[in-house]
């Protein structure tokens, strides 16, 4: 996967450790940092954070547990690696009791290095979707089908094809754009299911290199490849008595497509590098933005795998279609990030409301969380206005078409709030901010008509 | 400034275009190995290429411990032995590694002016196979040297191999993206050793 310049400090009081590590990863693409101690280090992240640290456990001065328990305690979801010399496994092992996500003995091996970053950068892009997937739960109840935030007819129709499946062991195929929340909806099925006090095992399969995808699903016997200094479970192992989520499903190569075909079939496996054959008992759910029926008729996704995964199909809308969902969906990450920043924020004015209706949100739900995180920041008054939503690009589209005017913009507005409400002109009412008598009445002077 | 003398450096000639790369080979190297990679670099990146005679390796970049020598050190050494805008790339058949990694098949200065490349693990398939791989090593080396970072296409040589049998999957040929690149930064070094700083 690319690991996409995560932000990445290298702590190391040896300079020629330092130097080429930095040197290494900045060819993989990482934005690289050094500190040669763990003051100088805690000096630099007073400033700013980064998404991976790797630190020397043995510095002089402040040590490199030390320097992580700071880090854990100032930034959590702190991807950490310890590094530290042959033979002083136990403070490596001591190290991951405190948090620590891995750790490496140098000189590393140089293909245990880039699988120990793969993963890290996997389990980085597999967090960022569930912390975006986390909060669009109202935080009430256990991820219960009440917990996603939607009015929509198209929601409702979701919800109740996930109340219909959920209870049987049928592969569900969930479709949708990114940002819409689709392993949210993973997530719930595997609660409301009867596998419910199983494991929900998550993997994103479009974030992994072949190798590192194989290795990660299937697990591995130690010594199957160069970087397998330890044996691991792989997800289709984990997910034992419970659910495996296979995110970007569209994405994976034809020859692993055989692979986990096989496994479906037969319901077993092996470790790579194993002999032994391990029972499955998982249910399978599935996601992709992809279209699948197009791959397939290119070449590039096999008929009888998709049959396979795809017995139920759940199509998750994007929020351009709609956007009555927008409004409740604003409010609610509104009292969030204002509970947070404890600025006392009222909610959105008519016109800011209307931006958000008005915008086509290429990136979903995730996208509009981010816009009301930044719009609580800039607010500095009660109320979230049209000033605060200024950075939201191309947010006035519909009226940027060119030289119009008050009346064609007003037009072509109405036209598009009862487009996307499939003409139902209440709903669109409530979405220009205006009651049904009004609306009908400016329908009819602009001849406006269901076509 | 004269240019110092130097009996391994070849003297430069009026008429000659100067080189972009210079090939050093580093320890015994065959006759054949350079003049493959050289050809390569010449007709996939347009760098064009001096062979030098061959010189000892480094004797202060030998790890004892490890039985290697330190590629980092190598390439200190060279950026200080052949100064100027010239790349460089070291040839050997020792077996290198760094002060963090075990071991690598060849390591160079993002953005700078010297690579160095390793054949000592590259055997094993055959004379021809290990010579294909040596070159694919060179030129992504080289296009490191050239300020290229690692590049995800499936079909470029830009992409990190992780292991030998990876170098394999490689093609010989870099994506449009990174063919554009080089050839950008190519041209720019071209100007910059054509047309050397005023030096009164
Ligand atoms: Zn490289
Ligand atoms: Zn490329």
């Amino acid at each position: 996967m690319t690991p996409s310049g995560l932000a990445t400090l290298v702590v190391d009081d040896e300079e020629a450790i330092r130097e080429s590590l930095a040197a290494w990863l900045t060819k993989d693409g990482y934005r690289v940092e050094t500190a040669d101690s763990g003051e100088s280090a805690l000096e630099i992240i007073a400033d700013r954070l980064f998404d991976v640290y790797l630190v020397d456990i043995k510095m002089p001065g402040m040590d490199g547990i030390e320097l992580l328990s700071h880090v854990k305690a100032r930034q959590p979801e702190a991807l950490t690696i310890v590094i530290t010399a042959h033979g002083s496994v136990e403070t490596a092992v001591e190290a991951m009791k405190r948090g620590a996500n891995d750790y490496i003995c140098k000189p590393f091996d140089p293909e245990e290095l880039s699988l120990i970053m793969e993963r890290l950068a996997a389990t980085k892009a597999l967090r960022d979707e569930n912390v975006s997937l986390r909060e669009q739960l109202m935080e009430r109840h256990d991820a219960g089908l009440d917990g996603i935030v939607a009015q929509s007819e198209a929601m409702q129709a979701v919800f109740a094809t996930m109340e219909e499946v959920a209870p049987t062991m049928t592969p569900v195929l969930i479709q949708g754009e990114t940002g819409v929340g689709k392993e949210l909806v993973a997530r719930v099925i595997h609660h409301a299911s009867e596998r419910s006090a199983g494991p929900f095992v998550a993997l994103n399969c479009g974030a992994q290199s072949e190798s590192l995808l194989e290795s990660e699903l299937f697990g591995h016997e130690r010594g199957a490849f160069t970087g397998a200094v330890r044996a691991r479970r792989g997800r289709l192992e984990m997910a034992t008595g419970g659910t495996l989520f296979l995110d970007e499903i569209g994405d994976i190569s034809a020859q692993m497509q055989v692979s986990l075909l096989r496994v479906l079939e037969e319901k077993r496996f092996q470790r790579l590098g194993g002999t032994q054959w391990i029972d499955t008992d998982f249910r399978l759910l599935s996601a992709t933005h992809r279209d699948l029926p197009g791959l397939i008729r290119q070449g590039r996704f096999r008929e009888d795998f998709f049959y396979r995964i795809n017995v139920i199909r759940i199509e998750i809308p994007p929020l351009r279609h709609r956007l009555e969902d927008v409004a409740p969906l604003a409010d609610h990450f509104l009292e969030r990030y204002s509970r947070e920043t404890g600025k006392r924020i009222l909610g959105l004015t008519q016109r800011a409301m209307g931006i958000l209706t008005a915008y086509h949100w290429p990136g979903n739900v995730r996208e509009l969380r981010n816009v009301m995180e930044r719009a609580v920041v800039l607010a500095k008054g009660q109320m979230i206005g049209a000033e605060e939503l200024s950075f939201l690009e191309g947010a006035n589209e519909p009226c940027h078409l060119g030289p119009m005017s008050l009346r064609e913009m007003e037009i072509a507005h109405i036209q598009a709030a009862l487009d996307t409400c499939a003409w139902n002109v209440s709903r669109a009412a409530r979405q220009l901010g205006i009651d049904r008598a009004t609306l009908t009445r400016k329908m009819k002077r602009y001849r406006l008509q269901r076509p | 400034m004269m240019p110092s003398t130097d009996p391994e450096m070849p003297p430069p000639e009026d008429d000659a275009v100067a080189a972009l790369v210079r090939l050093i080979p580093l320890g015994p190297v065959d006759e054949l190995s350079c003049q493959v990679v050289a050809g390569n670099l010449q007709a996939l990146m347009d760098l064009t290429v001096d062979i030098l005679p061959p010189r000892p390796v480094f004797p202060d970049a030998f790890m004892e411990a490890r039985r290697q020598f330190d590629a980092v050190k190598i390439i200190k050494h060279l950026a200080e032995r052949f100064p100027g805008p010239t790349l460089g790339l070291g040839l050997t058949g020792s077996d290198l590694g760094t002060p963090v990694l075990t071991y690598v098949l060849g390591e160079s200065q993002l953005g700078g002016r010297m690579a160095v490349v390793s054949t000592y693990r590259l055997t094993g398939a055959g004379a021809q196979r290990k010579l294909e791989r040596l070159v694919k090593i060179s030129l992504h080396e080289m296009a490191h040297v050239l300020g290229l970072g690692h590049c995800w296409q499936p079909q470029c040589l830009m992409r990190s191999p992780r292991n030998v049998a990876q170098v394999d999957e490689l093609p010989l040929a870099f994506c449009d993206t990174c063919r554009y690149e080089i050839g950008r930064r190519v041209r720019n070094l071209f100007h910059q050793i054509q047309s050397p700083p005023d030096r009164s």
